[in-house]
């Protein structure tokens, strides 16, 4: 485990190094309190969510073909590079997804929840894609999306409001 | 000099207020009071810290805690955070930023409410901060045309970054704080783009700033003016082209 102590020994020299600043000019550094701030931005902690949402779409492409033992068929680039492109808008928007998932039908679902109120996006292999909004209890909403990006937000603000309403 | 960006690179201000609480106040009080702004911030998420432990020696190994101390109530626009917590207040405006009045005024309704709702003892900390992400339309940059203070790589080394994280410590000797400056490449949300977030907060925990709630708002009158000085002083004109119109004054 040699990174972990040079990452140890790093984190150490540099507050050795500011006290010491700080002793010179009679001050006590108040590094504790910078430390925490670090676990109060949305932004980074919203970054952190999407990159690992990124890195989730990118070991789907590894999946092996009928991985459900049930004949599913792997997400192609088709529904991969769909998903990609929707999660930037996604992003744009902070409509936070729950999960990302391989579909049963060949491709990549992405699910949101808040509260009661839920809603998916299936990316298909074949390059269709559909949305749907439900409630805990009662019947789905679907309906078919021609594309989810930078440009085509309807969608997901359609989702938005359902989950936000 | 001052600055008005068309497209300000702000993604999120943020203002902080570390407070002591009676040592009764529990994470239930808090969720209690989530009654009084469920109109403007209908979503409640519970805000835990993750702490890591390193440890070097004979026995090297890391690990992580988790604490949960308390709650960020969102609007339903997910744009505006409230977080009232065990160790403090604080109130985030993540993009797109309208201006500092609208920040300041907005906590400053927030923090009198979570005043009177959990009676500090006394008040620990006041930070201000702003996560800027500068979005430079190209994969591929010099970082010294659009930074002033950059990495320096010996020459004897390959000049190619995939990557950088550099995190500067100022003293602030008027205000007896610190300015935290990081500056760090992060994934774009183009290929063509290359992103790189001016993450800057200024803090002091010395309580002779603060000890009114009119001092207080002086106080961070004061850290914003600095943030805004090193905000600037950080980036070049090519940088300030990014951002659309600019209104000096």
């Amino acid at each position: 485990m040699p990174f972990l102590c040079t990452a140890a020994l790093s984190i150490d020299l540099s507050r050795n190094l500011v006290q010491q600043k700080y002793a010179e000019l009679n001050y006590t550094a108040p590094d504790s309190f910078s430390a925490a701030l670090a676990d109060r931005s949305d932004y980074w902690t919203r970054k952190n969510q999407f990159d690992a949402f990124h890195k989730r779409l990118s070991d789907l492409t590894s999946l092996p073909e009928n991985w459900d033992a049930e004949d599913a068929a792997r997400p192609t680039s088709v529904a991969l590079d769909a998903t990609r492109n929707a999660l930037l808008a996604m992003q744009e928007l902070g409509v936070m997804p729950e999960r990302i998932s391989p579909s049963v039908e060949g491709g990549v679902a992405v699910s949101f929840l808040r509260g009661r109120n839920r809603a998916f996006i299936e990316f298909y292999n074949s390059g269709e894609i559909v949305a749907a909004t439900y409630e805990d209890e009662g019947e789905p909403v679907v309906w078919e999306v021609e594309a989810i990006d930078a440009m085509n937000r309807a969608a997901l603000d359609r989702i938005h409001v359902h989950l936000t309403g | 000099m001052q600055f008005h960006y068309q497209n300000a690179p702000i993604k999120e201000a943020l203002i902080d207020i570390g407070v002591e609480l009676p040592p009764t106040t529990n994470l239930g009080h808090l969720e209690l009071f989530h009654e009084q702004l469920k109109h403007d911030y209908p979503v409640k998420r519970r805000r835990i810290y993750i702490e890591g432990q390193f440890s070097a020696g004979p026995q090297i190994g890391a690990s992580a805690r988790q604490t949960e101390m308390g709650f960020a109530f969102e609007s339903n626009d997910n744009r505006r955070v409230f977080q009232a917590r065990l160790d403090g207040f604080s109130f985030a405006q993540l993009e797109p930023y309208e201006n500092w009045a609208s920040l300041r005024d907005e906590a400053g309704r927030l923090w009198s409410k979570y005043k009177d709702w959990t009676q500090p003892v006394k008040i620990r900390s006041v930070a201000v901060r702003y996560i800027n992400q500068i979005d430079i339309p190209s994969g591929r940059i010099d970082y010294k045309d659009y930074f002033r203070t950059t990495p320096e790589v010996s020459p004897d080394l390959p000049q190619e970054l995939a990557g950088f994280t550099m995190r500067l410590i100022f003293p602030q000797i008027a205000i007896n704080g610190v300015l935290v400056l990081t500056q760090a490449s992060v994934s774009p949300s183009s290929s063509n783009l290359a992103s790189v977030v001016l993450d800057i907060t200024v803090s002091t925990e010395d309580a002779t700033f603060f000890s009114t709630d009119e001092e207080l708002w002086r106080l961070l009158e004061v850290l914003r003016d600095k943030k805004n000085q090193f905000f600037e002083g950080s980036i070049t004109e090519a940088t300030r082209k990014l951002f659309g119109e600019t209104i000096k004054y």
